[in-house]
C-alpha cells in the first residue's frame, strides 16, 4: 500500500484527463499535483520530492518522450508512467527501453494505473 | 381637296412632290414640304442644275444616269439615293416617279434617312448573330415554322454530313427523322408564353441520317423560336463519354473524400480516448469515494458532473465526424468562414498534435457569411491543413507552426490562408500541385488538392499557393459574397 506521503506528479494537456486522474489518485491515497505541459513541469516541480511521475505522449510543445530525454540527460531518476490515447508501438517501444516503467493506452482501468504506480514506487523503494 | 389641303396633306406624310422637265430633271414646281426636307427655300429648287448639284458626290452619276434612262424609255422608275442638306448633313431620299410620253415628270421625294439607318443596323446585327452562331461549341440549327433547315452553322453541317448550303432548306425530318414533330409539341407545350420564357426540354437522343445514307446517334436539346425552334446538336458519343466523365470526376471525389475521412476517423478516434480516459477514471474515483468513510458526496457529486460534461464532448465529437460523412447533393446556404475553421480543429487537432505542430488561429471577426456548400468547404480546409502538417513534420522546423487566417477583401469576399513554416515547394512542384495524380507523398493518391480546387472554384472562388519569404507555403482561398448573403 502507498505511504501517506507519496507524491504523484501528472503531466497532461487535457483538462478532462488532468481532473480526473488527480480525483483518482487522490481517492486512492496520493497526494497529486498536475501541470499542463512538460516546461511547466520542470519549471515548477521539485523531482526530488515526489513518488512518480505519470506522463502524457502527445502535448503541445515538449512530448512526453522529450521530456523523459531531458530527465535522462539531467540525471534524474523519478520514474516514468507514460500514458497515451494513441497507440503506436514504435513510440511505446522507444519510451520503455529508454527507462519507462510502463506504457498505459488510454482509457485504462484504474487497477492498470494503480498497479504501475505501485511497481514504481516499490522500484524506487 | 383644295390646293392649300393637299400641301398640308403632303407635308404631313413627309413628301415632296414635283414636277421636272424631262430632259433636265430641272424642277418645274416642288410642294411646300421640299423647303423641310434639305433646307433649302421652294425658289432655290426651281434653279436650274438644282437637283444634280444636291445629289451626294458618291451617288451622283448612278442617280443621274439612271433616272434618264428610265425617264428616256418612258418607265416608272424608284430611285435610293442620298441628297446633301443646307445645314451640312446627309439625307437618303426615295424618289419614285413614271415618265409617261409627256414633256414632264411628275414623282414623289420621301426622307427614308431612318429607314436606311435601321437597314444598317440591322445587318450588322445580324453579322454579329452569325459570327456568334459559328462560335458556338454545338452544332446549332435554326428550323422554320415548316419544318425547313433557315440557318445552320458549320458544326452542325458537319456533325449531320452535308455541306451546309444543301443542309439549308432541307426538312427537318429527312435530316433528323422525329425532330420536326418534337419541335411541333414543343411549341404546342409553350404557346402562349413568350419565347424567352420557353424552357429548353431536356436532351433527347435521335438517330440523324447523314447525306451519305449512314447513321449517327445524336443529343437534341431545342427550345422554340418564334414560329419555328432552334436546336442544339451534339454527338451523343461524345457526349455520353462526358457524362461518363462527370461521374467518374464525382465518385473519384467521393473515394478521396472517404480516404480523407479515413484518416481523420482513426484521429478522431485517438481524440475521443481523452474523455473516455476522464470518464473511465472519474467513474472509478467515484465509486472509490462512495466505499470511503465520512461524507464525500460532494466529491462524487464533482466527478459525476465531470463524467457527463466528457460523455457531452466525446458526442459533440462523434455528431462532427458523423455531418461530414452525410452524402447529399451539394447545397448553397450562408456558411460563416470562421465558424467553419472553429468547427475543424477538434477534427485535426490530435493530427498536428501527433506531428508536434502548432495550429494557430489568426480570424477576422466582421466577416460577412459566404453561400455555400458546408461540407465540401470544411473538406477543402481539412485537406489543406493536413498538407501543411505534412509539410512542417517533413521540415523538423524547431517551432513547427500551422496558421489559419481569414480576412475581408473589400466587396470581393473573403480570403481565407493556411500559412506553414514547412519544407516549401519548388517552382515546378508548385506548378503542378492541381494536377490529378500528381503526388509528392509516398502514399498520397494526388487527387486532394485537384478536388480541392474545384470544389473552391465550383463556388466561384479561387486557391493558390504562395512562397513564404521566411519558408514555407501559404494557401490562399478567395470566395466571393454574394451582396445579398448577409442579408
Amino acid at each position: 500500500m502507498p505511504k501517506p506521503t507519496s507524491l504523484v506528479y501528472v503531466v497532461d494537456d487535457d483538462l478532462s484527463v488532468r481532473r480526473s486522474l488527480q480525483r483518482l489518485l487522490k481517492s486512492s491515497g496520493f497526494e497529486v499535483q498536475v501541470f499542463t505541459s512538460g516546461q511547466e513541469f520542470l519549471r515548477e516541480a521539485d523531482q526530488s520530492a515526489a513518488g512518480c511521475l505519470i506522463l502524457d505522449v502527445v502535448m503541445p510543445g515538449l512530448s512526453g518522450l522529450e521530456l523523459q530525454q531531458e530527465f535522462l540527460a539531467r540525471g534524474y531518476k523519478l520514474p516514468i508512467i507514460f500514458i497515451t490515447a494513441h497507440d503506436n508501438a514504435t513510440v511505446q517501444r522507444n519510451a520503455l527501453s529508454a527507462g519507462a516503467h510502463a506504457f498505459i493506452r488510454k482509457p485504462f482501468e484504474d487497477l492498470v494505473l494503480l498497479d504501475a504506480i505501485y511497481l514504481a514506487l516499490e522500484s524506487e523503494a | 381637296m383644295s390646293e392649300a389641303g393637299l400641301q398640308d396633306l403632303l407635308a404631313a406624310v413627309g413628301t415632296v412632290a414635283w414636277e421636272a422637265d424631262r430632259a433636265t430633271h430641272r424642277f418645274l414646281s416642288v410642294s411646300r414640304h421640299a423647303a423641310d426636307l434639305l433646307g433649302y427655300p421652294v425658289e432655290q429648287w426651281l434653279e436650274d442644275g438644282f437637283w444634280k448639284a444636291r445629289i451626294h458626290p458618291d451617288d451622283q452619276e448612278e442617280t443621274v444616269q439612271r433616272f434618264f434612262n428610265s425617264a428616256g424609255a418612258g418607265e416608272h422608275f424608284e430611285l435610293d439615293y442620298r441628297m446633301c442638306a443646307a445645314h451640312g448633313s446627309t439625307v437618303w431620299v426615295r424618289e419614285v416617279g413614271s415618265a409617261g410620253s409627256a414633256p414632264t415628270v411628275c414623282g414623289a421625294l420621301v426622307d427614308i434617312t431612318e429607314l436606311k439607318t435601321l437597314e444598317h443596323r440591322l445587318g450588322a446585327s445580324e453579322a454579329h448573330v452569325r459570327a456568334l452562331v459559328e462560335c458556338v461549341s454545338d452544332g446549332l440549327l435554326i428550323v422554320s415554322s415548316d419544318g425547313r433547315v433557315d440557318l445552320a452553322n458549320a458544326l452542325a453541317a458537319t456533325l449531320l454530313g452535308y455541306p451546309r448550303d444543301e443542309l439549308i432548306g432541307q426538312s427537318i425530318d429527312n435530316v433528323v427523322p422525329g425532330l420536326g414533330s418534337t419541335g411541333r409539341d414543343l411549341r404546342g407545350a409553350e404557346r402562349g408564353s413568350t419565347p424567352e420564357s420557353g424552357a429548353m426540354g431536356p436532351s433527347a437522343e435521335f438517330l440523324a441520317r447523314r447525306k451519305d445514307g449512314s447513321k449517327i446517334p445524336v443529343a437534341i436539346t431545342i427550345a422554340p423560336l418564334g414560329a419555328g425552334f432552334y436546336a442544339t446538336v451534339y454527338d451523343a458519343h461524345d457526349r455520353r463519354a462526358e457524362l461518363n466523365a462527370h461521374q467518374l470526376e464525382t465518385e473519384l471525389a467521393r473515394v478521396s473524400r472517404a480516404a480523407t475521412f479515413g484518416e481523420l476517423a482513426a484521429s478522431l478516434a485517438h481524440e475521443l480516448n481523452q474523455p473516455l480516459c476522464a470518464i473511465v477514471s472519474n467513474g472509478r474515483a467515484g465509486q472509490r469515494l462512495l466505499l470511503q468513510k465520512g461524507n464525500r458526496y460532494k466529491e462524487v457529486r464533482a466527478a459525476l458532473t465531470d463524467i457527463v460534461q466528457d460523455g457531452k464532448r466525446a458526442g459533440a465529437m462523434i455528431d462532427k465526424l458523423r455531418a461530414m460523412f452525410k452524402k447529399g447533393e451539394p447545397v448553397h446556404e450562408p456558411v460563416s468562414m470562421n465558424e467553419l475553421v472553429r468547427g475543424i480543429i477538434p477534427l485535426v487537432h490530435s493530427d498536428g498534435e501527433r506531428r508536434q505542430a502548432h495550429l494557430r488561429l489568426d480570424l477576422d471577426p466582421r466577416l460577412p457569411p459566404v453561400l455555400g456548400d458546408q461540407i465540401q468547404l470544411q473538406q477543402v480546409l481539412v485537406n489543406l491543413i493536413l498538407n501543411a502538417f505534412d509539410a512542417v513534420e517533413s521540415a523538423g522546423t524547431d517551432s513547427p507552426e500551422v496558421v489559419v487566417g481569414t480576412a475581408g477583401i473589400g466587396e470581393d469576399g473573403i480570403e481565407l490562408t493556411v500559412r506553414d513554416n514547412g519544407i516549401g515547394m519548388d517552382a515546378e512542384t508548385m506548378g503542378r500541385i492541381f494536377d490529378a495524380f500528381y503526388t509528392t507523398k509516398p502514399d498520397g493518391l494526388g487527387m486532394g488538392l485537384t478536388i480541392c480546387r474545384t470544389i473552391v472554384e465550383a463556388h466561384g472562388g479561387r486557391l493558390w499557393p504562395t512562397a513564404n519569404a521566411e519558408g514555407g507555403v501559404t494557401f490562399h482561398l478567395c470566395i466571393p459574397c454574394p451582396v445579398n448573403a448577409a442579408a
